[in-house]
């Protein structure tokens, strides 16, 4: 597709037109960055009236210290079960879709509705959902035999904050999927079948590669989200218990800092939580960029 | 092999249109029949009918014997070539052919000795491991026929697969499908907007129009023997002549103002208002030699096309009349000439169903014994 060129008439204008987002992106990411590079070099006391330089020495505690490899399995487990969860279920919800839709796209603007919600409250919607006491899935897992809850199970909070995470990313990936899903022509489809595929097959053996390349950027999308984007599903539910199981690694950073008032270790969590995103992104677009060959 | 029997078919879309109504049509095996007509007169919901990607409203679809309406695609042992192709992007050609027969648990050494014949046939065996995107469009259209072709079904099932292609890869193709179905001697419809692909290719042609049948038979037949104004009009290039006029008092006169077309005798039709057909390629230019339709026009243009020279003269409608000489010559506009169609080559259409009326003979044109009627 080619984008239409718009001409300005004035050079200032199309800065004027960037300047919200760059201050949006300078007063709330760039600088709060700056200040966490900073601050991971130095020691606050515990009254945070001085400050003391100490070089790596942030870095180095960090990394000998067990409970942030458990903050690390937490998360990766936690984003990986959330990436897989929230993409299979969109991929199938578009499968479905696509069948119904083909031409339309009256359905797409309800479905993207979700992605709208806060974290925070996707997150209390479905902490409400799985409360053990007046939670109606509580209670429906009650009747299949499973005690479900999340302020006493490590794994029954992990599930929770997955599934309210994963929920709330459900509908991005599926507009996403919908629009790859539509991207293949009917005809390859109906060759297909003439080629004696049934519909199982024809979507194990055409569909799925030709949707390659988008399930390869949603994943590093929803891995980025599931990674650095779910504080508020973690806070608003969990508060990333019990103990440390749901303490995943943004929610460290936030609780180590504010709670347990270490800013300079905080800040060295951030610093690594930085990198990892980074690098995601190199990652993002040295691939995509390149269309996933087929 | 099998031949296909369409038995009181009608398609009726979701949406409340008949696409197809009540059509029925025999395919002997091993025949490759042409299925024409405007856009949007069914030729390829009846040929996805066929193919099983649409359902069936009404009637029956069978193939070698077997009603077919209620198999899967893939069921129907046939194979289809695609207006755009419809390759598998993300396979080589090797996997492109090799996947219906995959599907179908062929063995492995099979699969590969099919195919490589299947290229061999079609001279792309150079290219088993391109991927389609990096094939020109002729290549491409090979692949698919070459997708077709290692499946030995019994039915192939063409819909424009040449439209995409340049006029001369076009020719090239057309010789190329017609050898191969020759040789492979498998029951084919082919639906086509190209009437040179229709005459030329098939066995039997179809002119659909809105869902029907209009006539079915040789190309030549069609051709000579038009049932319809419709099929008169839609085969041949330039279109048939068409003429509305009336016969009264043993001649054929044409309406309105003759524009010099004289009045023909005509004898044992029915008195009352007929359309005249004649083909550009059957008015000559030069002087009535015995029976026929003759007069003496006003030269429009000329359009001198190498071997021919399509001459437009003013008809007696609005649209002009045109006749087919031979590339030399020379009329220019303002030119008047004189132009004769013998009585056989004159085509006579009801007015009112369109229908064709029996072919004229020489003997009833001769002019009647009698004072010459006035224009
Ligand atoms: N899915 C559909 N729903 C409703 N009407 C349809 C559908 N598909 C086709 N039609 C209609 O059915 C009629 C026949 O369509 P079809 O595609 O068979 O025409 P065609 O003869 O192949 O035309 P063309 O030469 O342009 O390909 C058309 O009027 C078309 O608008
Ligand atoms: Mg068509």
């Amino acid at each position: 597709m080619q984008t239409k060129r718009v001409t300005f008439r004035h050079v200032w204008l199309p800065y004027l037109l960037c300047l919200p987002q760059l201050a949006v992106t300078l007063i709330f990411f760039i600088w709060p960055a700056g200040e966490a590079i900073v601050e991971s070099f130095y020691q606050t006391n515990a009254f945070g009236t001085s400050l003391r330089f100490v070089g790596l020495a942030n870095f180095q505690r960090l990394f000998s210290d067990p409970s942030y490899y458990a903050s690390i399995r937490v998360s990766v487990i936690f984003a990986l079960a959330t990436s897989a969860l929230a993409m299979t279920l969109s991929l199938l919800f578009a499968a479905v879709a696509d069948r119904i839709v083909r031409g339309t796209n009256a359905y797409r603007t309800f479905l993207i509705w979700p992605y709208a919600v806060a974290p925070a409250v996707a997150g209390v919607l479905w902490m409400f959902l799985f409360n053990p006491s007046i939670g109606i899935a509580a209670y429906a897992l009650e009747m299949v035999g499973i005690d479900f809850n999340a302020t006493i199970s490590p794994n029954s909070a992990m599930a929770l904050i997955i599934v309210a995470a994963a929920w709330k990313q459900i509908s991005y990936n599926f507009l996403f999927f919908l629009a790859g899903l539509q991207a293949i022509p009917n005809s390859v489809y109906e060759a297909a079948a003439i080629d004696g595929a049934g519909p199982v097959k024809r979507f194990f053996t055409i569909v799925l590669p030709l949707l390659s390349p988008t399930t390869f950027f949603l994943l590093v999308v929803n891995m980025v989200y599931a990674f650095f984007d779910t504080f508020a599903v973690v806070h608003a539910t969990t508060q990333g218990g019990p103990g440390q199981a749901t303490s995943i690694l943004v929610y460290k950073v936030w609780k180590d800092g504010f709670v347990g008032l270490d800013l300079g270790g905080s800040a060295a969590q951030s610093v690594v939580l930085m990198a990892m995103v980074a690098a995601l992104t190199v990652i993002q677009f040295r691939y995509i960029e390149r269309r996933v060959e087929y | 092999m099998a031949g296909i029997t369409i038995d009181g078919v009608r398609k009726v879309y979701p949406n409340g249109f008949q696409a197809i109504e009540d059509l029925s049509l025999n395919i002997p095996d091993g025949e490759l029949v042409v299925l024409v007509g405007p856009s949007g007169c069914g030729k390829s919901t009846l040929l996805r009918m066929i193919a099983g990607l649409e359902t069936i409203s009404d009637g029956d679809i069978s193939i070698g014997g077997r009603i077919v309406n209620r198999l899967e695609p893939g069921e129907r042992d046939i194979a289809m070539v695609f207006q755009n192709y419809a390759l598998y992007p993300h396979m080589t050609i090797f996997d492109n052919l090799a996947y219906g027969l995959r599907n179908r648990k062929t063995p492995k050494a099979e699969i590969k000795q099919r195919v490589e014949e299947a290229v061999q046939m079609l001279g792309i065996a150079h290219l088993l491991d391109r991927k389609p995107r990096q094939m020109s469009g002729g290549q491409r259209q090979r692949v698919a026929m070459g997708r077709a072709i290692v499946r030995e079904p019994s039915v192939f099932l063409f819909d424009e697969p040449l439209s995409n292609l340049d006029a001369k890869l076009r020719v090239q193709m057309r010789v190329e499908i017609k050898r191969l179905q020759r040789q492979l001697k498998t029951t084919s419809v082919y639906v086509t907007h190209d009437q040179l692909e229709a005459m030329t290719l098939a066995d039997t042609l179809v002119v659909m129009n809105a869902g029907r049948i209009e006539q079915a038979g040789t190309p030549m037949e069609l051709y000579s023997n038009p049932a319809t104004v419709f099929v008169a009009t839609f085969i041949g290039s330039p279109a048939m002549n068409m003429l509305p006029g009336i016969v009264a008092d043993g001649f054929f006169r044409v309406e309105g103002d003759a524009a010099g077309i004289q009045p023909m005798s005509l004898r044992g039709v029915a008195n009352g208002p007929v359309i005249l057909g004649v083909r550009p390629e059957h008015l000559q230019v030069g002087p009535a030699i015995g029976a026929g339709l003759s007069g003496r026009l006003h030269v429009i243009s000329s359009e001198p096309i190498g071997a021919e020279t399509l001459v437009y003269c003013e008809g007696p409608g609005s649209d002009p009349l045109i006749l087919r000489a031979a590339g030399e010559a020379t009329h220019r506009p303002g030119d008047m000439v004189d132009v004769f169609a013998p009585a056989d080559r004159l085509h006579l259409f009801d007015t009112e169903t369109g229908e064709a009326k029996p072919r004229l003979t020489a003997v009833q044109t001769v002019m009647a014994t009698g004072p010459q009627p006035v224009t």
